[in-house]
């Protein structure tokens, strides 16, 4: 009796400790994840301004349709942005100048010498939202708990590696089959919008003057249109990376995201789209934005007739 | 020995004997194509799912999270708690095979049950995938796959060794069950509310199979992940096997 009460006991105590132990190691272990996780905070925390250099490309079997390059200087104090965006498409290629200031916005774009301005009404409510600092605070913690817990085992895939100097390298790699069945199914969806967005554009599009040179509209028309995507059979992730660079200082310097879509069009021809975008912060900060004089320049109110779709 | 493997096939003709056992084997096998024409009736909403190679292992995730789960409470229900209320544990504990044997293979049976459920939807989908899959949308290479089942047949038959304790402390099939599936749903929402405890819980690991898809996860990072599967799976078997020895019937 006595032997098999050693013997149960032993197995019982070997293989919890082992399993305490594994867990433990898990649960210490710093994946690239935990290290990516802690660069955002420090970088989003401690931010005050920055100075934004992106580029993003969509391709589609290879043959670029878009492509936006932009450099752009921010600061969190007066919430003010500046900077240039260019645009290439497949027919016409634009830079637009931007200037946001607490007050609005203005946008010019090179071809023309007008400045546009959009008023901002309903910023002074944003303002008012700081007070509850202490329910973000708690939510926020919240927040990455149920963030963490919903990437779950995909955690384990984000590798770092460190440098001589300190920097980090991040990446993260996700084939067709590893990439969750939710996140694969909300990719058709995203693609059913976006050709439904299409389909609404042109048709109140179609009934104003064609010479609409708002360039918030240019700036839509010329990033890519949306029926060159219109995959609508077999829609599928086919890959996602993610890959970032994180400085000795826990910043994020660079960010580079590529996404590969498969699937086939209206006419059952099949498409590989990339899109992918490469972020690079710089004079973190130590950025000033630009801004803007408009005494003596050709100024033109846009009204927003847009506010209600954008938060959809 | 002898005595383990009369046990086995004993138990193995009982489980074959009950409709629920034939009504999970057919859903598995039906399953998967459900989830096509469910993924084709959802087409005004989601658009087109395409169903790639990689479909049987992406599918894999709501056979593990769901389905296997439910068939392995349903079947140790029958195993355990159901035979106490019934007083047919006796029958299998007067047969010359000691307790250890008639428990062992209780769990065996029930791991063989697993395997073979989850062979059937692998297969199922695999087949799916060539009648009804859009051509040319990538590959998956049949070492992978194989690799994700066996991969997730561990997970499995850990998550089973759990509910095989729980199951010593009930002597009514229906308790169990209830309670079982309480179990399962809590151990599934705590990770969302309390940070670190995903990697002390077997619960958490259903979708683990995915980690032996990556190329980057580390070796060390796959070793210690199996090695707490093991010892979790040891651990409540072990500790089930203690309430089972002793438990007057």
């Amino acid at each position: 009796m006595k032997k098999k009460w050693l013997l149960t006991g032993s197995a019982v105590g070997i293989s919890g400790a082992v399993m305490l132990a594994t867990g433990l190691t898990a649960f210490a272990g710093t994946s690239g994840y935990d290290d990516y996780k802690a660069a955002l905070k420090n970088t989003t925390q401690n931010l005050t301004s920055v100075t934004v250099q992106a580029d993003a490309v969509l391709k589609d079997n290879g043959s670029l349709i878009s492509q936006a390059q932009s450099n752009l200087k921010a600061s969190r104090q007066n919430e003010a942005v500046s900077g240039t965006v260019k645009i290439s498409g497949k027919t016409n290629a634009q830079t637009i100048s931007l200037y946001s200031q607490p007050d609005g916005q203005v946008w010019k774009s090179d071809a023309s010498d007008i400045y546009y301005v959009k008023q901002d009404k309903d910023r002074e409510d944003h303002r008012k939202a700081g007070k509850e600092t202490k329910d973000k605070a708690w939510f926020s913690s919240q927040a990455e708990t149920v963030i963490d817990a919903l990437i779950g085992n995909l955690k384990n895939e984000i590798t770092s590696t460190t440098g001589e100097d300190g920097s980090k390298d991040i990446s993260l790699q996700l084939d067709n089959a590893q990439i969750p069945a939710v996140v694969q199914a909300l990719a058709p969806v995203a693609f059913k919008h976006l050709s439904e967005q299409s389909k609404w554009e042109r048709s109140t599009e179609s009934g104003r003057a064609a010479k609409e040179s708002n360039p918030e509209k240019l700036f839509r028309q010329s990033l890519f249109n949306p029926k060159d995507i219109a995959l609508t059979d077999g829609v599928q992730i086919q890959s996602l990376s993610l890959h970032a660079v994180i400085s000795p200082a826990n910043e994020i310097q660079r960010q580079q995201f590529d996404i590969t879509f498969t699937g086939q069009d209206t006419q059952g021809a099949s498409h590989t789209l990339t899109a992918s975008l490469d972020v690079q912060l710089s004079a973190i900060n130590g950025t000033t934005p630009d801004s803007v004089d408009l005494t003596g320049k050709q100024v033109v109110q846009v009204k927003d007739d847009h506010e209600g779709r954008h938060h959809e | 020995m002898e005595g383990l493997t009369a046990a086995i096939r004993n138990e193995l003709q009982l489980m074959i004997y009950r409709k629920k056992t034939i009504i999970f084997i057919l859903v598995s096998v039906i399953l998967p194509v459900l989830l096509i024409l469910l993924f084709h009736s959802l087409q005004p909403i989601l658009g087109i799912v395409a169903v790639s190679p990689s479909y049987p292992v992406q599918m894999l995730e709501i056979y593990t999270v769901f389905l296997i789960p439910l068939f392995m409470m349903v079947e140790i229900a029958d195993l355990f708690p159901q035979e106490i209320s019934s007083r047919t544990l006796k029958l299998a504990l007067l047969r010359p095979v000691t307790r250890l044997g008639v428990y062992t293979a209780k769990f065996l049976v029930l791991g063989i049950a697993i395997g073979i459920l989850l062979l059937l939807l692998g297969t199922a989908s695999t087949l799916c995938n060539l009648l009804f899959g859009t051509p040319g949308t990538g590959s998956l290479h049949i070492f992978s796959l194989l690799k994700a089942y066996a991969a997730a047949f561990l997970s499995m038959w850990s998550l089973a060794a759990l509910f095989v304790f729980t199951a010593q402390f009930f002597r009514s099939a229906a308790g169990f069950l209830v309670f079982s599936i309480l179990l399962y749903t809590g151990a599934k929402t705590v990770p969302y509310l309390i940070n670190g405890f995903a990697f002390f819980s077997i619960t958490s690991y259903t979708d683990w199979y995915s980690l032996w898809l990556s190329h980057t996860v580390s070796t060390g990072r796959l070793a210690t992940t199996t090695l707490f599967l093991l010892s979790g799976l040891f651990l409540f078997v072990t500790l089930g096997y203690i309430f089972f020895d002793r438990k007057e019937v």
